[in-house]
């Protein structure tokens, strides 16, 4: 009985936690961990703020205010990194649909036993690691010993083009060759929601002459929106968290200009073993990163809310 | 509605297996949290007590940083007794523990049951313990800056087989490693070596505030101090009948006929003039950098973040990425690309791509510049095309009429620390250890008598490539291998763990009575690649306050030198027009702070 | 349901494409597992003078032969099976008590509990508090170090609150109130129990997360035997790189190399064979029909 807008038949706040006591019970145990391991070491985030050396504890630092903040956002770079890493992200996140065709398709197809081969094979690349993954791109689209090489040579006649030294083409295979590695295992979740597509709903449906196509888009997409809405916005609320790993392994001379991004510069600036760690600049970046996340998260959720009253909270 | 549950009931209850699990989980959840909250209360009471245990170990590091700094004997011996109070005194028969940091190589079998660890411990009277590292030099660093925070130093004693830079001033400042400058007292092998060489390595270890962190491998292989070897397929040059060219137009007109006149005869013109492999960091592949020597001397960012010395006076810094002269250079290497004689690939090449290109089985390369052999693969079998088609040969020179090898002098390389809060006494008598002749040679050449012997009847046949190109005479060798101890993983000795801490040079000292063992390039490389600049700047080392200033210059710069040497040659950027906005935003990015503060350091030092 | 021979003609085509479409995308992304295969066995000198395409080139079994004879790969091997299987399980019971809860309407609070578990997702104190927590719980250097402080996800938990809330209607709810089922009844009896699908994926998202992890097992451990199977072959991963700062002759560290230039995808190749063993099982629960008979209407 949802006696939530009632006010005259709302129970006071006591008796109403007292009725559900064993909600929190449940609840006790993940909220110890997350007090434990995520709210007592936050504290750390003040580090941001402070000018930390090796040796001192966290009270010891110096306070430098927003010293480190504006040593980033006034840093020489600070205008490429931020529209190489927007760039990036906005670039991965118009992939987002990809895993859904692909679940979706996969859900369609007949044949059971083709079906789970082709699921547990597209899902191996997520183990194969970056260093590699990177090694065999970089390997294939050699314009004269990789398989693009080949390709060009048999059909033109002529040795390749160098795609690698077009700067623009890092972006283009940054988030390509992650959606290579990642469409497989991106699509279990929303492989794991089809599973509870009401099969009546489909009978029904081939009863009234509704072609398999059709059903995908009026039975199983919908069915799986509040899945794909929520998984939207999580991935809204990552969009500055780029890492460093693909990118400085994919950088060259020639692409500097779109492969220098914000953690890149971290990694160079506060944390390569040329210079001293510098945890308060990392820190400060994070914390950046971290805000800006935030607040696109809270935005896609209100859009969301209004859109369909689905959302986060 | 009722029906509905119910059935979710039967459901449920026709899942035996269903209800142990989740009674399993739930249990199990149950002790778990159990455990975790009486850890969380335990340690409430233990946080009070460890904060205070940080606070002081650090107040006590402080303390023993202001004794570092000062030179007295009697200093020392106060920290001395600090320690041993902090460790439980060990019977007098008991044999000391040393644990030794090290970062693993993969060739080693077994570090414990080891010859040469044996050696050592026999030598010091310690037993090894070995702690160890990530193979990653980041994490590495991130490990250890954790155990200065948490304020537990002692899990190591002694850090080996490293390099960290100036990460190692940073921890030295805060205790964490032991200013060894004030004990060389304890270190008699290391007073012991040629005061020349001692000069330089004290020249180059030396913090400027007088403090020593790093414990260097004095290593004067001369192989690896200048890497940029040239080398021409010769192969080509006689189906051509061409002379090697000996300055940078007749270079060009080499390239020129290689691209044109199908010099491997296949009736394709798929010949690559000139290859390599672009970028700061490729141990000697970047032969157009190679090329800019034609034309100013720089040293492709190996020091200094590529600072040299002016030509006429040799006293001022200057920054040859920044000169008419490199302007030259790059006028000359953009006519090469415009002509089509350099690789598509070069800018974007990594190892593995070149070393893809140059073993295609056809032979394809004309010129390259390049420091590891390892791109030619297979080459010992006698398989390998390029290797057997090109040789060292003479560099060009510049329209100036001179050609500099890119050289480094340096001879002090990173390669161990002692703790100051361990057992840091011993600590040094170990690293000490390592530099005399017999373990040097035993870490580089193996077990004296059975990898190696001096026996006269053996040297008398032994020889080595620098013998055989007439550069040194056979009176030099020291010793002859009688098997090589890289070639299978095994665990005589150290592999990269270890390193030659006295100064030798292998390459001179050390001969083989096999003829295939003697790399007659190494004679080729003495004869050719020496044309050192005479005004070769020191390596520069600068005090807190200078680095401040100088650390984003120094991130920065590099790659943007490379990313626009990249655009001028490729005709991206235009060599005239777009000179001063590269010059201006290096400046932007701190250079004329960079050479004014560099100038400062060398007049220090000079 | 989705039968080729039963189909429509229009279905056929449709069938057809969506076949095609997706046996494309399967070769595509079946190429680097061929590769990663193929390069653990061939010889280190191939793989060295990037020879390896597609197929293996000197066919050897050595790098396999130098892993397996390596007895930290086999310990750590284990090691990583007990971390992810216990980390799992705590992960997992977590996330579906958090999810459950945080997914009822009438839980009083139940905003506030859903922004407290959201906010650590973008505000975390870094590697140095984190480190000084785990030091002062006397976690470090313990198996507990790697097991407790990642088990808590608010990513995970939150993905399960949205399936719990969108696949198990309000009704189902009214109906075990009216039972005389309290909360925790239904949650065991009900929840769980059709939250097959949610609970299965998660076991795959934790399991594999777990099982990947190499940077807090190797910040926090420092006994090798207790290191986990994604650290050592990290440690392999790096040493198998041509370090321009090593100090020793480049002509032996390229020696040394070859002989273990296979080896990091050998390591791989193990590495991956528990997720592979484990995916059948998970995918079972994403059969259709899992709802089957709880709902009509």
């Amino acid at each position: 009985m949802n006696t939530k807008g009632n006010t005259a038949l709302r129970r006071p706040l006591g008796k109403r936690i007292l009725d559900r006591w064993q909600l929190y019970l449940l609840l006790f145990l993940p909220l110890v961990f997350l007090i434990v391991f995520s709210y007592v070491p936050m504290y750390g985030v003040v580090l941001a703020f402070k000018d930390y050396k090796a040796g001192m504890t966290i009270a010891e630092a110096p306070w430098v205010g927003l010293e480190k903040f504006t040593k980033f956002l006034t840093s020489f770079k600070f205008t490429t990194i931020l529209r190489n890493t927007l760039a990036l992200s906005f670039y991965s996140l118009a992939t987002f649909p990809i895993p859904i065709i692909f679940a979706l398709m996969l859900n369609a197809m007949p044949g059971q036993r083709y079906k789970k081969l082709i699921q547990t094979v597209t899902y191996l690349p997520y183990f194969i690691s970056t260093v590699i993954m990177i090694g065999i791109i970089l390997s294939l689209l050699n314009e004269r010993t990789g398989a693009w090489g080949s390709l060009y040579m048999n059909i033109f006649g002529r040795t390749a083009p160098n795609i690698l030294a077009k700067g623009e083409s890092f972006r283009h295979i940054y988030v390509w060759s992650g959606v290579w590695q990642s469409t497989g295992s991106g699509a279990v979740i929303y492989l794991a929601a089809l599973s509870g597509v009401d099969p009546n709903l489909h009978e029904a449906a081939m009863i009234d002459g509704a072609s398999r196509w059709q059903r995908v888009i009026h039975i199983d997409l919908p069915t799986i929106l509040q899945t794909v809405s929520i998984m939207l916005i999580l991935a809204i609320g990552n969009i500055m968290s780029v890492g460093a790993d693909k990118a400085l392994l994919m950088q060259n001379s020639m692409n500097m200009k779109y492969s220098e991004i914000i953690s890149t510069y971290e990694y160079k600036i506060g944390l390569s073993a040329d210079l001293p760690t510098d945890y308060s600049l990392s820190t400060a970046i994070g914390l950046f990163n971290s805000i800006i996340n935030f607040i696109l998260l809270i935005i896609a959720d209100r859009v969301a809310k209004k859109l369909d009253g689905s959302g986060i909270f | 509605m009722a029906w509905r549950f119910r059935e979710s009931i039967i459901f449920y209850k026709e899942d035996p297996k269903m209800k142990k699990l989740l009674a399993l989980l739930l249990c199990a959840a149950m002790v778990v949290s159990l455990v975790a909250c009486a850890k969380v209360t335990d340690t409430d009471a233990a946080t009070t007590t460890a904060a205070t245990t940080t606070q002081t170990t650090t107040k006590e590091s402080t303390a023993k940083e202001s004794t570092a700094k000062e030179s007295t004997a009697k200093e020392s011996t106060t920290k001395e007794s600090t320690t041993k109070e902090s460790t439980t005194a060990p019977p007098v028969d008991e044999i000391p523990v040393l644990k030794v940091g090290y970062i693993p190589d993969s060739n080693v079998t077994d570090l414990d049951d080891n010859d040469l660890t044996y050696y050592y411990e026999d030598l010091v009277g310690i037993e090894i313990e070995w702690v160890e590292l990530p193979a990653d030099l980041n994490d590495a660093i991130s490990k250890m800056n954790m155990w200065i925070v948490d304020g537990t130093t002692d899990i190591c004693d002694v850090l080996i087989g490293l390099g960290l830079g100036k990460t190692a001033k940073e921890w030295g400042d805060a205790g964490f490693l032991l200013n060894w400058s004030t004990h060389t007292d304890l270190m008699p092998n290391w007073c012991a070596i040629p005061e020349e060489y001692l000069e330089q390595a004290y020249s180059e270890i030396t913090n400027a505030d007088g403090t020593i962190y790093s414990l260097p491998s004095l290593n004067l292989n001369y192989w690896n101090s200048g890497y940029f070897r040239y080398r021409m397929n010769v192969a080509w040059l006689d189906a051509l009948k061409l002379d090697v060219p000996t300055t940078t137009d007749e270079l060009k007109d080499v390239l020129i006929a290689f691209r044109d006149n199908d010099p491997n005869g296949n009736g394709l013109k798929d010949e690559i003039p000139m290859t390599g492999m672009a970028g700061n960091d490729t141990y000697g592949s970047n032969t157009l950098y190679m090329l800019m020597n034609c034309f100013i001397y720089f040293d492709g960012f190996i020091r200094n973040t590529g600072l040299s010395l002016d030509a006429e006076t040799g006293t001022k810094v200057i920054a040859p990425y920044a000169t008419a002269e490199w302007q030259e250079g790059l006028r000359y290497l953009k006519s090469l690309w415009d002509e089509n004689l350099i690789s598509s690939s070069y800018f974007t090449h990594t190892y593995d791509t070149l070393t893809a290109e140059m073993n295609t089985g056809v032979d394809l390369v004309g010129v390259l510049c390049n420091g590891s052999n390892g791109i030619y693969q297979d080459r010992k079998s006698g398989n390998n095309i390029a290797w057997n088609n090109m040789t060292m040969v003479q560099m060009p020179v510049g329209p100036k009429g001179f050609v500099y090898s890119i050289h480094n002098p340096q001879i002090a390389w990173d390669y161990a620390y002692v703790l100051a809060d361990g057992n840091w006494e011993l600590g040094l008598k170990f690293i000490d250890a390592m530099y005399t002749e017999e373990a040097t040679y035993w870490a580089n050449i193996g077990r004296y008598g059975i990898d190696w012997t001096d026996d006269p009847a053996v040297l008398a046949k032994a020889s080595n490539g620098l013998i055989e190109a007439g550069v040194f005479d056979k009176s030099v060798l020291v010793g002859a291998s009688l098997q090589s101890i890289w070639d299978e993983p095994n665990n005589w000795h150290w592999w990269g763990v270890g390193a030659c801490m006295y100064p030798m040079d292998d390459n001179v000292i050390f001969g083989s009575t096999n003829p295939e063992a003697w790399d007659v390039y190494k004679g080729l490389n003495w004869k050719y690649n020496r044309n050192f600049y005479e005004h070769e700047i020191p390596t520069l080392t600068y005090t807190d306050d200078e680095y401040k200033q100088i650390s984003d210059a120094i991130v920065y710069i590099p790659d943007y030198v490379m990313e626009c040497f990249a655009g001028f040659v490729t005709g991206t950027m235009d060599i005239d027009a777009d000179w001063d906005e590269y010059i201006g935003t290096m400046n932007d990015m701190g250079l004329e702070t960079l050479i004014s503060i560099s100038q400062t350091a060398f007049d220090r030092v000079s | 349901m989705d039968s080729f021979k039963k189909a429509s003609r229009g279905d056929r085509v449709f069938y057809v494409v969506i076949t095609v479409f997706l046996t494309l995308f399967f070769l595509v992304v079946l190429y680097p597992c061929v590769y990663v295969v193929s390069a653990s066995i061939s010889s280190g000198a191939a793989l060295n003078a990037s020879k390896v395409t597609l197929f293996p080139v000197g066919f050897t079994l050595d790098s396999y032969k130098l892993v397996l004879a390596d007895s930290t790969v086999w310990l750590s091997y284990g090691m990583s099976l007990f971390y992810t299987i216990t980390g799992t399980f705590l992960s997992v019971a977590l996330t579906m008590c958090g999810g459950y809860v945080l997914s009822r309407d009438d839980l009083p609070g139940g905003k506030i509990f859903i922004t407290l578990f959201i906010i650590p997702m973008f505000f975390g104190g870094g590697m140095i508090p984190n480190y000084l927590l785990v030091s002062k719980l006397k976690l470090i250097n313990t198996i507990w170090a790697v097991i407790l402080p990642p088990s808590l996800s608010a990513y995970n938990l939150i993905v399960a609150r949205t399936f719990i809330r969108t696949s198990i209607p309000r009704e189902m709810f009214d109906a075990a109130n009216i039972d005389g089922a309290s909360d925790l009844r239904y949650f065991i009896s009900v929840v769980l129990p059709l939250s097959k699908a949610i609970i299965a994926v998660e076991c795959l998202f934790f399991g594999v997360g777990r099982w990947n992890t190499y940077f807090t097992p190797m910040l926090y451990l420092t006994e090798k035997k207790l290191y986990p199977l994604s650290l050592v072959i990290r440690q392999y991963l790096i040493l198998n790189k041509i370090n321009v700062d090593k100090l020793m002759d480049q002509e032996k560290a390229e020696q040394a190399l070859n002989l273990v230039a296979g080896m990091k995808y050998a390591l791989i190749v193990i590495s991956t064979v528990p997720v592979m063993m484990l995916y059948p099982f998970v995918q079972k629960h994403f059969a259709k029909g899992v709802m089957i008979g709880s709902i009509k209407g």
